[in-house]
C-alpha cells in the first residue's frame, strides 16, 4: 500500500523535476523545499493538473498517469483559495460534484454566518477555510495541500493551524502537505521529504530525516533534528513549560500542559551553539549535555556538529574557527546551547488564541 | 410613411435579435477555444474571425452573395435543407449577419477569457468538474460582463449594417429593407422629412441601448 511517485518531469523553461518515490499511503507526508525546489510542481503531477507521459503515479496499484486532473479521486487546496468570485461561500461549496457532508463541512470550518458572502467580502483565513470545506466535500482517497498557511498573515495562521492538524489527524486518508516551513508540519508529519532543485535530497520518519541525510542540508533549509520530548511543568509567573528530554529538559514559551504527548520539537542547527563547559551568566535558558559524534563541512564553508542528546540527534552549526578554537573531536563531551526561541513547538500547534 | 418606418424597425430588431441569438451561442466556444489554445492554425482562425473588421462589407456581400445563387454550394444546400433561397431572403441576412458581427461578439470574449485566473480552471478541476461542465458552469457565469459587453456590440452592430445587406438582401420591404436600407432610399428619393424620423430612431434605440449596457455593467 503506497503512494509511487516516478519519472522525470522537465517543462519548457529550464526546471526539472526527477523523482523516484514511494510514499506510505496513509498519515500525513509534509514535502518540505524552499521555492523553485518543485514541491508544488510535484503536488501538480500528483493531482495531474500537470503530466507528463515521463512521468508516473500510482496509488496502492492504480496507475492514475493517465487521468485528467478532474476524474482523480484527490482533494486538493491550492496556494490560493481558488474560490470562484461570482458564488457565495454555499455556491462554492455546492459546486463540488457529487458533493457530500454539507452541513458537516461547514461545522468543521466554522463556516456558519459566513454561507451567503461572496469571496471578496471574507478575509484570508475565511477564504481558505472555505477552500478547505470545498476540498472536504469531494470524496476522495488522498489529500493534497499546497502551502495551506503561506498565503495567510500571522493571526489567520495561528487560527487556521489547529483546524488543520485536527483535519490531517482526524481524515483516515492519506495527506501530501507541501510546505517551505518545517516549523508548520513538524507535530504532524509523519515522514518527510526533502526537496532541491527538482531532487529529492532525503525521505523518512521526521526524527531521521534531519540525522541521517548523506549530505549536510542547503543551508535555505535549516531542518536541523527533531527531538521528541515530553511535558513536565508550566511555570505561569515566566509562561514557561518545562519539556523533559532523557533527564535532561528544555524550557520554551508558553503553556504545552495541553498539548499532545509525546511532543516533538524543531531545533535549527544554526540557533545551537557548542560550549565546553556550563556556561555562567547567560540569558540562554537551555543547556543540554551532548555528545560530539561527527564534524562535516557545509556547502557554505561552515561545519556541522552532529550530536547525540539522551539518545537523540542533535545538530549544530558552526564557524571552522569555533572548530579549532575548541579543538572538536568526536567523541567529546560538550554543552550544546539553545535559544528557546528556536524551539519550534511555539504557536502553531501547541496552544493557539481562540 | 411611418408604416414604412414600423416594418423595417421590426425588421431590423429581428435581424439584430436572431443574430445576437446565434452568436451568443457559437462565439463563447470558439472564443475559450481560441483564448487557450496552442495549436499552430490558431492564429489563421484569429485571422479569419477578425476579417470583417478590416474589409468593406461589399467585399464579404459580394463573396457571400456568389455563394448563395442557387448554383453554388451555399444556396443549393441550403435550397435542398428548407425549399427556400437565401439569397435576398431574411435568412440569407442572418447568416451574413453572423459572419460580419462575429468578431465584435469573439474578440471581447476572447480577451476576457484570456484573463481567466488559472487557479479557478485548476480548481475546477480538483473538484472533479469535467472541462466542458467546467465552462459552462463556472466560466460563462464568471464572464457575465463580457457577455453582456460582447452581446450588445454584436447587436448594435448588426442594427448598423448597411453595405453587406445591400450586396445580398437588396430592398424588399418586410423581407431585407432594414432602417439603414429604408434611410438610403428616403435619402435618395429626396423624402428628407422621412429620413429624419429613421435616422432618428436609430440614433436614439442605438444611443439608449449602449447608455444602458454600460450603465448597467458600471454599477456591479
Amino acid at each position: 500500500m503506497s503512494l509511487t511517485l516516478k519519472g522525470r518531469f522537465a517543462p519548457p523553461g529550464g526546471f526539472e523535476l526527477e523523482v523516484d518515490l514511494e510514499l506510505p499511503s496513509s498519515g500525513v507526508t509534509s514535502v518540505i523545499g524552499v521555492s523553485g525546489s518543485g514541491k508544488s510542481t510535484l503536488l501538480r503531477l500528483i493531482a495531474g493538473l500537470n503530466r507528463s507521459p515521463s512521468f508516473q503515479v500510482m496509488l496502492n496499484g492504480h496507475d492514475w498517469s493517465t487521468l485528467p486532473a478532474h476524474r482523480r479521486p484527490i482533494s486538493m487546496t491550492l496556494q490560493q483559495p481558488a474560490l470562484f468570485p461570482h458564488l457565495t461561500v454555499a455556491g462554492n461549496l455546492r459546486a463540488v460534484p457529487g458533493g457530500s457532508r454539507f452541513d458537516e463541512a461547514v461545522s468543521r470550518f466554522g463556516l456558519e454566518g459566513l454561507l451567503e458572502r461572496k469571496p471578496a467580502a471574507l478575509s484570508g483565513g475565511q477564504q481558505q477555510r472555505a477552500a478547505l470545506a470545498r476540498a472536504y466535500l469531494k470524496p476522495a482517497a488522498l489529500w493534497l495541500l499546497d502551502e495551506p498557511l503561506s498565503a495567510l498573515d500571522a493571526m489567520a495562521r495561528a487560527r487556521l493551524a489547529p483546524m488543520l492538524g485536527e483535519l490531517c489527524r482526524t481524515l483516515g486518508k492519506p495527506v501530501i502537505y507541501v510546505t517551505h516551513a518545517l516549523s508548520e508540519v513538524v507535530q504532524i508529519a509523519d515522514h518527510l521529504v526533502i526537496l532541491e532543485a527538482g531532487r529529492v535530497i532525503g525521505a523518512g520518519p521526521p526524527g531521521s530525516v534531519a540525522a541521517e541525510l548523506d549530505h549536510p542540508l542547503s543551508p535555505m533549509i535549516d531542518t536541523g533534528a527533531i527531538l521528541a520530548v515530553e511535558f513536565d511543568t508550566y511555570d505561569e509567573a515566566h509562561d514557561l513549560s518545562t519539556l523533559r528530554i532523557g533527564t535532561q529538559t528544555l524550557r520554551v514559551r508558553g503553556n504545552l500542559s495541553q498539548a499532545p504527548s509525546p511532543l516533538r520539537v524543531q531545533i535549527p542547527a544554526r540557533d545551537v551553539a557548542l560550549a565546553l563547559e556550563r556556561p555562567l551568566g547567560t540569558s540562554i535558558l537551555n543547556c543540554l549535555e551532548v555528545t560530539l559524534t561527527s564534524l562535516a563541512p557545509t556547502p557554505d564553508g561552515a561545519v556541522f556538529a552532529e550530536l547525540e542528546c539522551a539518545g537523540q540527534p542533535l545538530r549544530a552549526r558552526i564557524t571552522r574557527l569555533s572548530q579549532d578554537n575548541l579543538q572538536l573531536v568526536p567523541g567529546m563531551a560538550l554543552h550544546a546551547l539553545v535559544k528557546s526561541v528556536a524551539l519550534d513547538v511555539r504557536g502553531d500547534w501547541a496552544q493557539l488564541p481562540e | 410613411m411611418a408604416e414604412d418606418v414600423l416594418t423595417s424597425l421590426t425588421l431590423t430588431a429581428a435581424l439584430a435579435a436572431a443574430t445576437t441569438v446565434a452568436l451568443l451561442i457559437l462565439a463563447p466556444p470558439l472564443a475559450w477555444w481560441l483564448a487557450h489554445t496552442n495549436r499552430r492554425g490558431a492564429s489563421l482562425v484569429e485571422a479569419l474571425v477578425a476579417l470583417p473588421l478590416v474589409l468593406p462589407p461589399t467585399v464579404l456581400g459580394f463573396y457571400l452573395l456568389l455563394a448563395m445563387t442557387e448554383d453554388a454550394w451555399l444556396g443549393a444546400s441550403w435550397r435542398s435543407l428548407t425549399g427556400q433561397p437565401l439569397a435576398f431572403t431574411f435568412s440569407g441576412l442572418v447568416l451574413a449577419s453572423i459572419i460580419y458581427s462575429l468578431p465584435f461578439v469573439a474578440q471581447p470574449l476572447t480577451a476576457s477569457f484570456r484573463n481567466t485566473p488559472a487557479e479557478l480552471l485548476d480548481a475546477a478541476s480538483v473538484m472533479g468538474v469535467a472541462p466542458a461542465a467546467r465552462f459552462l458552469r463556472f466560466m460563462l457565469p464568471l464572464h457575465w460582463r463580457a457577455l453582456v459587453a460582447a452581446g450588445v456590440l454584436g447587436f448594435a452592430h448588426t442594427v448598423g449594417e448597411f453595405g453587406i445587406v445591400l450586396m445580398i438582401g437588396g430592398n424588399i420591404p418586410g423581407e431585407t429593407r432594414v432602417l439603414s436600407i429604408l434611410l438610403f432610399d428616403q435619402v435618395e428619393s429626396l423624402d428628407y422629412a422621412s429620413a429624419h424620423l429613421t435616422a432618428a430612431i436609430l440614433l436614439v434605440v442605438s444611443l439608449t441601448a449602449l447608455t444602458l449596457t454600460y450603465g448597467t455593467l458600471r454599477r456591479q
